[in-house]
């Protein structure tokens, strides 16, 4: 079975969104409304590639990021939040972030991050 | 004429205190001189009276019983009485109505006896009880007065040598008048000390006013301490005005920031919707397609707004963090030129014919950055110019800086408007051409500087603009 690839947002709107436009790309996608539900399985379903938002009520992105991480869980994550807060970035990316984008830049920019973190589909 | 005297007034605290000060002194030691002069004065006087009063009672009962004898005998009686009356204190003499004098032949008592003839001789009725100051050349001073006695026709004099006095009374004045001035000095100078330490946080407290932005809005506070009670209260409400200004420029930051990042969301999900209908359907009229074109398009703008907006408010709260990193600005270039031209359906060229072929000459500059900053230059380029007129991008170096040119032939800027057009929500004179913010070129400034360049403007009114960004070019790794 293939892989899916994770989007992890509370809002479902986004979700929804996100998850059509890569349907349409050809990926299987798993969608999450919180942290917590994508930390319950993470353990043992192995996704391709994961979009994290960074704000969430409950437990937010970065801490969720690092929570994978410590597991050793090295799937690629692709933060995209409306936060363009550089100080937050960088956190992310000392977390373990593989890239970091702004949710109205990330469906222009979509095919490009896809291709170049999905380089085999 | 009511401010003409107010004008010579000192415009300073110090000097108007220092001013009132020694006017008090000034008036009150003059004050305290004049009456203690005066009070020793009537002193003097009331003993002159006093005196004269006992000699008059003295030579009176004397000169009745001799007033009636032979005119020799009474006046050897009458001088017997006149010597018997003078102490050390002070000299008598006798003046007779038939205009004979009954004088001291040799020094007696306290004035010398050619004063005394001096002062006999002056027969001056009118003076007659009235007290006389006599001035020697030798300093000394005589004061005398005559009167009647009991016995007509019979005046007493009575003469007073108060030179020691008058001496007294000139040394008292000179301590007065060094007193007078040691606390004319000493107020003046406690005057001043007292300003200073309520002028002293005033001037701090003006200083602190005049350097405050918002930049160090929260340092802004000052430490008075020692101060008069007002003047600690003055710093008390300056602090909290301060602490009040503080609260709300964080609340206005916090407010744009907030409201930047909660209407992304909503934007993403437009264009995001708009975006996967175009490309999607296969049923939309040639005429829809347009309108949901503008439409996606003014999402994309609204996006860019507010990634303007947030820019402008990071770099207001000193949170512009950029990162450079060497980067080859023609494909960025390129990618802009070519959403640009769709955007807005103009010409926008791209002239790199500077840049030697196959040279990939790299620049210290935040990719996202620069895209904004160059899209925000063809955005205000597009405003300003007719339809139909090209756009042009042009490349160069001058020695180790990258120029990164924007030329149009648009509406062209006045002299006077140039140095305001990087200001916030200033609008050129000819902005009625098209809507817009007023905040693309002042992001543009903001951005230019967080990445360590500069922009310089040439402009032609009727004939263009020409802005070049210059960019540190990055040494080869």
């Amino acid at each position: 079975m293939e892989k899916s690839i994770a989007i992890v947002d509370d809002d479902i709107r986004i979700r929804k969104l996100l998850s059509a436009e890569l349907n349409d790309e050809g990926y299987i996608t798993t969608e999450f409304g919180c942290a917590e539900e994508i930390l319950a399985i993470a353990h043992e379903a192995l996704f391709r590639l994961i979009f994290l938002d960074l704000l969430m009520p409950g437990i937010g992105g970065i801490e969720c990021l690092r929570n994978l991480r410590e597991r050793g869980i090295t799937t690629k994550v692709i933060i995209f939040t409306a936060l363009c807060d550089p100080k937050l970035w960088r956190e992310a990316y000392e977390s373990g972030a593989t890239s970091c984008i702004l949710k109205s830049d990330l469906l222009q920019n979509l095919p490009a991050l896809l291709q170049m973190h999905l380089s085999s589909r | 004429m009511n401010s003409g005297w107010k004008k010579l007034l000192p415009s300073s605290i110090e000097g108007q205190l220092q001013l009132a000060t020694g006017l008090v002194v000034v008036t009150g030691f003059t004050v305290a001189s004049l009456a203690t002069l005066w009070v020793s004065n009537q002193n003097l006087l009331k003993e002159l009276h006093k005196q004269s009063q006992l000699v008059n009672q003295g030579i009176s009962k004397e000169a009745k019983a001799v007033v009636e004898l032979p005119g020799l005998e009474r006046d050897r009686k009458l001088l017997q009485a006149r010597e018997q009356q003078t102490n050390w204190q002070h000299t008598v003499w006798l003046e007779l109505d038939d205009g004979s004098h009954l004088l001291p032949s040799r020094s007696e008592g306290s004035v010398p006896p050619d004063v005394i003839w001096q002062l006999a001789s002056r027969g001056n009725r009118n003076q007659q009880s009235k007290p006389t100051y006599t001035h020697l050349s030798d300093g000394t001073t005589i004061l005398s007065i005559v009167s009647e006695s009991e016995i007509p026709g019979l005046q007493i004099g009575v003469a007073q040598n108060i030179t020691a006095f008058t001496t007294a009374i000139n040394h008292q004045y000179l301590l007065l008048a060094l007193t007078w001035g040691g606390a004319l000095l000493l107020s003046l100078q406690l005057t001043t000390r007292l300003v200073r330490r309520i002028v002293r946080p005033l001037r701090q407290l003006s200083k602190a006013a005049a350097t405050v932005n918002s930049d160090n809005l929260p340092q802004s506070h000052i430490a008075i301490q020692y101060s008069p009670s007002e003047v600690t209260e003055l710093a008390a409400a300056y602090n909290q005005l301060i602490n009040r200004l503080t609260e709300a420029w964080q609340q206005q930051q916090s407010f744009v920031s907030s409201v930047s990042h909660e209407l992304r969301t909503p934007l993403t999900i437009v264009s995001g919707y708009l975006q996967r209908t175009l490309r999607r359907s296969t049923t939309l009229q040639t005429n829809d397609r347009e309108n949901l074109t503008i439409a996606e398009q003014e999402a994309q703008r609204m996006a860019r707004l507010l990634g303007n907006l947030l820019s402008l408010s990071r770099s207001d709260c000193h949170q512009l963090a950029i990162s450079l990193e060497a980067i080859d600005p023609l494909p960025l270039l390129r990618d802009v030129i070519t959403q640009s031209s769709q955007t807005m359906g103009r010409l926008v060229t791209l002239n790199s014919n500077e840049i030697a072929e196959g040279q990939h000459l790299m620049i210290l500059a935040c990719p996202d950055q620069l895209k904004q900053v160059i899209i925000n230059l063809i955005e205000n380029a597009d405003k300003y110019s007719a339809k139909g007129k090209p756009i042009e991008i042009s490349i160069s170096t001058q020695a180790d800086v990258y120029v990164i040119a924007v030329s149009d032939h648009g509406d062209g800027i006045h002299a006077e408007e140039l140095p305001h057009i990087f200001k916030r929500f200033y609008r050129g004179a000819t902005s009625q051409r098209s809507s817009g913010s007023g905040l693309g070129l002042s992001i543009v400034q903001v951005l230019i500087d967080a990445m360590g360049g500069r922009i310089e403007v040439c402009s032609t009114p009727g004939v263009g603009s020409r802005f070049e960004l210059h960019l540190s070019i990055a040494t080869e790794p």
